[in-house]
C-alpha cells in the first residue's frame, strides 16, 4: 500500500510505503526504513533499520498537523493528502480579500463597518484571545464588502471574518 | 482552618498544597470550563463560581465572599492574576470578618498607583527613572520628551503587565501613542491618566522578593532575573542575577527593604528595579502579591515564600533573619505557556492529549494541566512552571536542557521548543540579556522540520495509530478543539 503526501509548507512530496517489515518512506529524496510500535494512544515505539527502540509520542495538533515528540525534541507536521490537494487550492481563488481568523478568539470590536475604504494594513477588526487583544488587518486596499462576525462572538481559527473587495479605494 | 482559594490553575494547586502542608483544609472555586481541572480534585471541597468569563466567575467579588463564607472559610488567598491586587476585594473580605492573605488594602492602593509608589521611593533615597506627574495633555509629554530626551514611555497610572505601557521614539508617533495608552488605561484599569518616563536603553529587569509581619520586621529574599520577556510578561527567571554582585544584592535588598517599610507592608511582596547597564538601578513598581516566579527564590533560600505569606497573613511574627538568609546555588524557571512561539505567541487553546513531566534531580514543575484535559480560551493560557535547581549556574542550565528532552506536553502549542532553543544561545548561557533580548532572538531563523520527523508522521498517518479526534475532519484541513469548546458552552447556557 502506497499513500502520497505533501508537506505544508513547502509542498515538499513524501511517499510513505508499508512493507512486511513496516514503514519505507521517502522525503525530500531520502529513504527512511524503520517499523513502529504502538503502545498505548499518543505513545510508541520506532524500531529503526538498526534496530534500536526509541520511544515516540505523538497526537493530532489542536491546530491542525502531527504533534510529535522524538529524539527529545517537539515537532508539528502538516501532512496534506496527495488526492485533496488540487481541489483545495482551486476552491481558495476568489475575487478580493478574505480576512480570516489567525488565531481563535472572541471579536471585541467591529472598526469598519462595510463600505468602508481601507489601505493595506487598515485595521478591521479587534480579536482577544487569552487576555491578548490582536488587530486583525488587510492586506490589500479595497472596500469592505461584508463583515461576518458582531462584537461578542467566538471564532475559530481560520474562520472568516471579512471579506473586502478588490476594487482600488483612490 | 479552612482557606478559600480564589483562583484556577497551577497556582490554585501550588495554594492547595501549601494549605495541606499547614494542616489547614482548601476550598477551590471553579467556572464552569474548568470543572474538570486538576487544581479543583485537589481541594478539600470545591464550589462552582460561575459562567466562564472571569467576571462572571474568578472576578465575581460578592460571590468569592459567599462561597468563603458558606464553606466557613477563615481566610482567603487570591493567588496572582485575577483579584490579587485588588484592594475592593481585600476590604470585602476583611468586612465579611475573614483573612485576607496578602498585603492590607491600603497598601494595594498606595502601591498600586505607579505615581504614588514612585513618590513613596523618591522620599526613602530609592532611585527612580526620570519622569512625570500624569499628565494632562500630550504637549507636556513632549516637553518631557524634549527635555530628558527619546526614547520616552508612556505608562498608564493604573496599567501593569505591558498594559496601557508605550514606548515612544520620535515626536511623530508621540500623539497616537499618548493616545492608546489612555484608552488602555481606561478600558482595562478604567483610569485614563497617562505619565512618561525615560526609557533606559537594554536593561535587565531584576525584582527583589520581600517578606514582612505586622510588627514592622521586613526581610529581603535577593533579586530574580527577569529580563526574558515578551510583550512584557515575563519567560523565563533565573534567581540569583548573573549581573548581580553580593555588593549589588545588598544596595538592591536594601532598596526593597526600605520602600516595604515606608509603605507599610505586610507578607510576601516584590519590589521590581530596572538594572542598567552600568550597573545603576531605578525602581520601578511594587507587585503586591505571590508572584508567577516564586519558586526560584525558593529553591535557591531554601524557604516556602506561600507557607510565610499566609502565615504572616494570620499575623505570626517573621523569624527570619536578614543574616541568616543566603543565597545557595542557582535556580531557574520556564513559563510553560499554551502558545505558538513560532507564531508571535498565538494562543493555543484544545485538548493536552499527551502530557508527561520530568523529574529527577533538581527538578521541580508546578503544573496545573494533565493528560486530556483542556485548555480554556478564556484565561491566561499558563499551564505549568518548569523550576531546575544547580549548585551553580552552570549546572542548574545543564538540568534545564536536561528536563527539556523529557518533557512532553502534545495536543497544543507551548513555549516548550522555544526554551530548548534557548539553552543552546551562547548570549543566555553567557547570562548576557535585557528585556529586549528575547524580540532579537527570535528574529532569528527559525528550524525546519527533520526529514525524519516528516516521514514518522507519515507513518502515523497511514498507521491509523492516532487517537481519535474529537471532530473528524478531512486531513489537512486546520482544525481544533474551540467548535467543542463553544458548543460545551451554549449547553451550560441551557441547564439549570
Amino acid at each position: 500500500m502506497i499513500r502520497r503526501f505533501f508537506l505544508d509548507p513547502g509542498a515538499v512530496a513524501v511517499v510513505c510505503r508499508a512493507t512486511a517489515e513496516g514503514f519505507l518512506v521517502e522525503v525530500e529524496g531520502r529513504q527512511f526504513r524503520f517499523a513502529l510500535e504502538v503502545q498505548k494512544p499518543g505513545q510508541g515505539l520506532v524500531i529503526t533499520q538498526e534496530g534500536q527502540r526509541l520511544p515516540v509520542y505523538f497526537a493530532r495538533h489542536s491546530q491542525g498537523g502531527w504533534h510529535l515528540f522524538f529524539r527529545g525534541q517537539e515537532l508539528t507536521v502538516h501532512l496534506v493528502d496527495a488526492l485533496r490537494r488540487h481541489s483545495r487550492v482551486s476552491g481558495a481563488q476568489r475575487q478580493g480579500e478574505e480576512l480570516r481568523a489567525p488565531i481563535p478568539g472572541r471579536v471585541v470590536q467591529v472598526l469598519t463597518p462595510p463600505g468602508t475604504e481601507v489601505q493595506p494594513g487598515t485595521p478591521v477588526l479587534v480579536l482577544e484571545a487569552m487576555k491578548m487583544q490582536n488587530l486583525i488587518t488587510t492586506q490589500a486596499a479595497g472596500v469592505v464588502e461584508e463583515v461576518l462576525v458582531q462584537p461578542g462572538n467566538a471564532v475559530e481559527q481560520g474562520q472568516l471574518l471579512a471579506v473586502v473587495g478588490g476594487g482600488s479605494a483612490t | 482552618m479552612r482557606v478559600l482559594i480564589a483562583n484556577r490553575g497551577e497556582i490554585a494547586l501550588r495554594l492547595i498544597r501549601a494549605c495541606h502542608e499547614l494542616g489547614w483544609e482548601a476550598v477551590a472555586v471553579y467556572s464552569e470550563v474548568d470543572a474538570q481541572q486538576p487544581y479543583v480534585l485537589a481541594a478539600d471541597a470545591a464550589v462552582l463560581l460561575g459562567p466562564p468569563a472571569p467576571r462572571a466567575s474568578y472576578l465575581n467579588i460578592p460571590r468569592l465572599v459567599e462561597v468563603a463564607t458558606s464553606t466557613g472559610c477563615r481566610a482567603v488567598h487570591p493567588g496572582y492574576g485575577f483579584l490579587a491586587e485588588n484592594a475592593a476585594f481585600a476590604r470585602a473580605v476583611q468586612e465579611a470578618g475573614l483573612v485576607w492573605m496578602g498585603p492590607p488594602p491600603e497598601v494595594i492602593e498606595l502601591l498600586g498607583s505607579k505615581t504614588a509608589a514612585r513618590e513613596l521611593a523618591v522620599q526613602v533615597g530609592v532611585p527612580v527613572t526620570p519622569g512625570t506627574p500624569p499628565l494632562a495633555h500630550v504637549e507636556q509629554a513632549q516637553a518631557f520628551a524634549r527635555r530628558v530626551g527619546y526614547p520616552i514611555l508612556l505608562k498608564a497610572v493604573g496599567g501593569g503587565g505591558g498594559k496601557g505601557m508605550r514606548a515612544v521614539a520620535t515626536d511623530e508617533e508621540l500623539a497616537d501613542a499618548f493616545a492608546r495608552a489612555q484608552a488602555e488605561g481606561l478600558a482595562f484599569f478604567a483610569d485614563g491618566r497617562v505619565y512618561a518616563e525615560k526609557l533606559i536603553q537594554r536593561p535587565r529587569h531584576v525584582e527583589v522578593q520581600i517578606l514582612a509581619d505586622r510588627q514592622g520586621r521586613v526581610v529581603h529574599l535577593g533579586e530574580r532575573e527577569c529580563s526574558i520577556q515578551r510583550r512584557h510578561q515575563k519567560l523565563v527567571e533565573e534567581s540569583p542575577s548573573p549581573a548581580v554582585t553580593p555588593e549589588l544584592r545588598e544596595r538592591l535588598g536594601k532598596a526593597a527593604v526600605a520602600v516595604a517599610q515606608a509603605a507599610g507592608y505586610v507578607t510576601a511582596g516584590t519590589v521590581e528595579f530596572l538594572l542598567a547597564p552600568d550597573g545603576s538601578f531605578y525602581f520601578l513598581e511594587v507587585n503586591t502579591r505571590l508572584q508567577v516566579e516564586h519558586p526560584v527564590t525558593e529553591l535557591v533560600y531554601g524557604v516556602d515564600l506561600v507557607q510565610w505569606m499566609m502565615r504572616l497573613a494570620l499575623g505570626e511574627p517573621l523569624t527570619l533573619t536578614q543574616e541568616a538568609l543566603v543565597p545557595r546555588g542557582h535556580a531557574v524557571e520556564c513559563r510553560v505557556y499554551a502558545e505558538d512561539p513560532q507564531r508571535d505567541f498565538a494562543p493555543s487553546p484544545g485538548r493536552v492529549q499527551v502530557y508527561r513531566e520530568p523529574a529527577g534531580p533538581g527538578v521541580r514543575v508546578d503544573s496545573g494541566v494533565e493528560e486530556g484535559c483542556v485548555v480554556p480560551l478564556d484565561y491566561d493560557p499558563i499551564l505549568a512552571k518548569l523550576i531546575v535547581w544547580g549548585e551553580d549556574r552552570r549546572q542548574s542550565l545543564a538540568r534545564l536542557r536536561r528536563a527539556l528532552t523529557e518533557y512532553v506536553i502534545l495536543g497544543v502549542h507551548t513555549t516548550l521548543p522555544l526554551f530548548q532553543r534557548l539553552c543552546q544561545d551562547p548570549d543566555f548561557l553567557a547570562g548576557n540579556v535585557h528585556t529586549g533580548f528575547l524580540q532579537e532572538f527570535l528574529a532569528q531563523p527559525r528550524v525546519a522540520a527533520e526529514p525524519e520527523a516528516v516521514a514518522l508522521a507519515a507513518a502515523l498517518a497511514m498507521s491509523g495509530a492516532a487517537p481519535p479526534r474529537e471532530k473528524p475532519v478531512p486531513d489537512g484541513e486546520e482544525t481544533n478543539s474551540w467548535r467543542l469548546l463553544g458548543r460545551q458552552r451554549l449547553l451550560h447556557r441551557w441547564l439549570p
